[in-house]
């Protein structure tokens, strides 16, 4: 018998992964979907309206992208290494290099914010309306920004519980392994938000 | 356990899977009693109906309904019953109850998601219903919401202010619902079969309920989006769908940019697998009954599988067949119908292989078996008006016509619903331990089976005439006078179906009371889930549809069951 | 730990290339399409390796990825229609 056969035949996992990893990657795969569908909506409207405006700066805006976008990938590293430390039982370390997550992920919130208070206040910019009275392209932009700023929102709080729990000893390494999933994940969708909605409307 | 945990926040799959079949249930004769007052109405527009008045007395001041609360009682029909009914039943109740059983897991992989899963059904349904006591009432604009009506608020009409949020929200809340829904379907099956359960080794229901759940893992994320967005055109004043130049009610909208077309492509996205989200679970459960009560193993198992992920992928690519009048390309309307014609050839394999299944079988026409064999009657018959709306030169005439209605009820509505039944009918010994009446069972089932087709056969003659769907009243035009008839006919049958539900309520109080106690086994089925309750795993070592095996000591075998004499 | 930190070292510098890429004015079709293959890839590379999908089994990949990439790849089917809307001033 080969070893893909047992694998499938019950009794067992068959992708050598917990239920609980499985069940992040389908909910993964799912949003997934679910930001594609607004990053089409954004094309859609974008082709739709042939004057679309371009006007993030050089300073402050794609500055202030570009550096979010490495606290984004740098808290993704210190989430690998809270994996790492799990799975060598390192209950101390993980907590530290989690809430090191946590914090950068607050740092790129803040950022942000002050970017959307800057866009709002400065260029006049919101949601409904702007200079260039296209008001897709704020409704798209806070539209993209705000359903990934709300997952990483989320995202904070879920890794607090899951440093909470695993500080008492109650969570195990499966535990952070998907809250690892899900802020990797987060990470992924920046990586087309940054250079679909900044890079391709820099001011030139 | 406190009274709570158990029967309310229970984390227990049986119970979810009663807490969905209860749920829905409720939605079912919700969902009913709207379409008969619609019925009503439709056939005498112009009587006072005294009733119409208690229900409403704004919109239907001196018992006569007004067109904007008619449409109202559509949109909540449509919805309640895709969303609430066909949808929950065949995969949150059944599915929830008897995959755990069938595949031989404790319970489902993530049973508090469960729970939060049902609770936001439930949640969603609350809300959906709220609409109804709101100020203006409930939404008028169908179950594809199509904006540019639906996104601009109360300008649009009664109903179309708070309604028509309350109904956004609720599909939001249905779309989380589902996507958890589908997660923990995707585990468990992947993940909590026990020792032997191979995957072609497992039930063609669990099939059903995995590839449904896929599906809904990626349709309910697009609607999701979509749903948002709709939310934020309504609430936020933006224009996703809402293009320049609009005058709605003498009032012109100073928005502008976006496309109603967009929503179109985003609602079909998902609706259209939503169709099969809703009939592959009865696929399932109609595979095995004809099997069972044919003494017969499913015939082309591992074809059945394959048609259904055929089924599950191509619903995806066909989205576009929903707007073939929207002035899209012709050259897309040529891509999209012959993909949809396309679903045809494995919707033919399922067919073929149910009459092979029966064919030169010991048949036991029971009420579970007769439901079955009803779904596949229904199912070519509303497969064959697919054919004919599927071509674009056709769907030209035939869209937005009652064509429409008797199709998508034939196909959609009553082979799902028959499914549904015919797995009640054979599950409702395990979920009970009682028997249900087989003599009201089978008045319930040739007066239903007639009275359906009474009921969308002619309205499939009514739109070859022309006849508009979604209107209140025909009284006006001339064209129409010769349906009249045939409608007052259609309303008939309806209540005579409608009234013998009745008949099927009763029997399901009846039996929990006065029904025969059924055994461990009832009908010497083979699956998992017949088995006495036991503390040991099961290791499975055959298939799932082991009957009148050659040489074994009676005619079907257990999926645990060596062929020892 | 070290292989992290060297994929984490490439991922900042291919999202320098990206802003880099910004400012020559390349045409907008072809700046999207190169913008488009530097994101794929970096999300290939969080796939792979802080979502450890390399060392996990081609199963789960198989599983995941090819519905998931052909569904996106249909999302562009909206894409026609955008050219049909009113244009009203």
């Amino acid at each position: 018998m080969t070893r893909n056969e047992t694998t499938w035949e019950g009794g067992g996992s068959p992708f050598a992964i917990g239920a609980k990893p499985l069940g992040m990657w389908l909910f993964v795969v799912s949003d997934a979907l679910t930001f594609s569908t607004m990053l089409m909506v954004y094309t859609y409207s974008r082709l739709a309206n042939p004057h679309w405006p371009a006007p993030f700066a050089f300073s402050p805006s794609i500055v202030q992208a570009t550096v979010m976008t490495f606290v984004l990938l740098s808290s993704s590293l210190t989430m690998v290494w809270a994996v790492d430390a799990m799975k060598r039982d390192d209950r101390r370390k993980t907590v530290q290099y989690l809430s090191a997550t946590m914090f950068l992920g607050i740092v790129f919130i803040v950022i942000h914010m002050r970017e959307w208070v800057h866009l709002i206040n400065d260029e006049h910019i919101t949601l409904t309306a702007n200079p260039w009275n296209q008001p897709l392209f704020g409704a798209t932009f806070f539209g993209l920004t705000g359903l990934h700023m709300a997952h990483v929102t989320i995202g904070v709080v879920y890794l607090g519980i899951v440093a909470l729990g695993t500080r008492m000893g109650k969570f195990k390494t499966d535990h952070v392994e998907t809250s690892g999933l899900y802020w990797h994940f987060v990470d992924l969708v920046w990586m087309f938000i940054f250079p679909m909605v900044y890079l391709m409307s820099v001011k030139r | 356990m406190s009274f709570l945990s158990r029967y309310i926040f229970s984390t227990n799959h049986k119970t979810i899977g009663i807490q969905y079949f209860v749920l829905a249930l409720t939605a079912a004769l919700l969902g009913t009693a709207l379409s008969v007052l619609m019925r009503l109405h439709l056939t005498y527009p112009e009587a006072k109906i005294r009733l119409f008045e208690i229900l409403w007395p704004n919109a239907a001041a001196g018992g006569v309904m007004t067109p904007e609360l008619y449409l109202s009682l559509m949109t909540m029909h449509g919805t309640i019953m895709v969303f609430f009914v066909l949808t929950t039943v065949p995969q949150g109740g059944f599915g929830n109850f008897f995959l755990p059983l069938q595949i031989g897991a404790e319970d489902m992989a993530f049973p508090r998601i469960n729970m939060l899963s049902f609770w936001a059904t439930a949640l969603a349904f609350l809300v959906l219903c709220s609409a109804f006591v709101v100020e203006g009432g409930a939404p008028l604009a169908g179950w594809t919401a199509y904006p540019p009506l639906s996104a601009v608020g109360s300008i649009a009409g009664p109903g179309m202010g708070k309604g028509m949020t309350l109904w956004v929200v609720s599909i939001a809340l249905f779309c989380a619902a589902s996507l958890m829904g589908a997660i923990n379907f995707i585990t468990t099956i992947l993940e909590m079969r026990t020792r032997g359960m191979s995957l072609f080794r497992m039930p063609l229901t669990c099939w059903a309920w995995l590839v449904t759940a896929l599906i809904s893992l990626f349709a309910f994320a697009v609607l999701f989006a979509a749903g948002i967005l709709l939310l934020l055109d309504r609430e936020a004043g933006t224009s996703f769908f809402l293009p320049a130049g609009l005058v709605i009610n003498d009032r012109i909208l100073d928005r502008k940019g976006g496309s109603p077309l967009l929503w179109q492509h985003l609602f079909w996205f998902f609706g259209h697998p939503e169709v099969y989200i809703a009939i592959l679970p009865g696929m399932g459960v109609v595979s095995t009954v004809l099997s069972v009560f044919s003494r017969k193993p499913v015939f082309g198992y591992r074809a059945m599988v394959w048609a259904m992920l055929a089924i599950g992928f191509l619903g995806f690519l066909v989205w576009g067949h929903h707007m073939f009048i929207s002035g899209m390309s012709p050259y897309s309307s040529l891509a999209f119908s012959v993909l949809t014609l396309a679903i045809g050839v494995p919707s033919a394999v399922k067919t073929f292989n149910w009459l092979g299944t029966i064919l030169g079988g010991r048949l036991h026409l029971e009420t579970a078996m007769l439901w079955a064999l009803a779904f596949v009657s229904v199912f070519v018959t509303g497969g064959l008006s697919g054919i004919a709306l599927g071509q674009p030169a056709l769907d030209m005439y035939f869209h937005d016509t009652y064509f429409v209605v008797g199709h998508f009820h034939i196909i959609m509505g009553v082979a799902a619903v028959f499914s549904i039944l015919a797995g009640t009918f054979y599950w409702w010994p395990k979920m009970t331990g009682r028997m249900l009446s087989e003599t009201l069972g089978r008045v319930h089932f040739y007066v239903t089976f007639l009275g359906v087709y009474a009921v969308f056969i002619p309205m499939h003659f009514a739109g070859i005439v022309g006849n508009p769907r979604r209107y209140s009243d025909f009284g006006q035009f001339e064209f129409l006078k010769d349906v009249q008839g045939l409608h007052k006919f259609i309303t008939h049958a309806a209540f005579l179906t409608a009234a013998v539900q009745l008949l099927f309520i009763f029997n399901l109080i009846w039996s929990l009371y006065r029904g025969k106690k059924a055994g461990d086994n009832p009908w010497n089925a083979t699956t998992l889930e017949w088995l006495p309750p036991s503390h040991q795993p099961h290791i499975v070592v055959r298939g799932a549809y082991d009957y009148s095996v050659p040489g074994a000591r009676r005619d079907f075998l257990m999926q645990n069951e060596s062929n020892g004499q | 730990m070290k292989n992290a930190t060297g994929i984490w070292a490439l991922l900042l510098g291919l999202t320098l290339a990206e802003v880099a890429l910004a400012y020559p004015s390349l045409a907008p079709a072809v700046f999207l399409l190169v913008l488009l293959a530097l994101s794929v890839g970096k999300s290939a590379l969080i796939i792979a390796f802080f979502m450890h999908l390399r060392f996990a089994s081609r199963a789960l990949t198989l599983a995941l990825f090819p519905i998931l990439i052909a569904l996106i790849l249909l999302l562009l089917g909206f894409l026609p229609d955008a050219q049909r809307v009113m244009h009203a001033a």
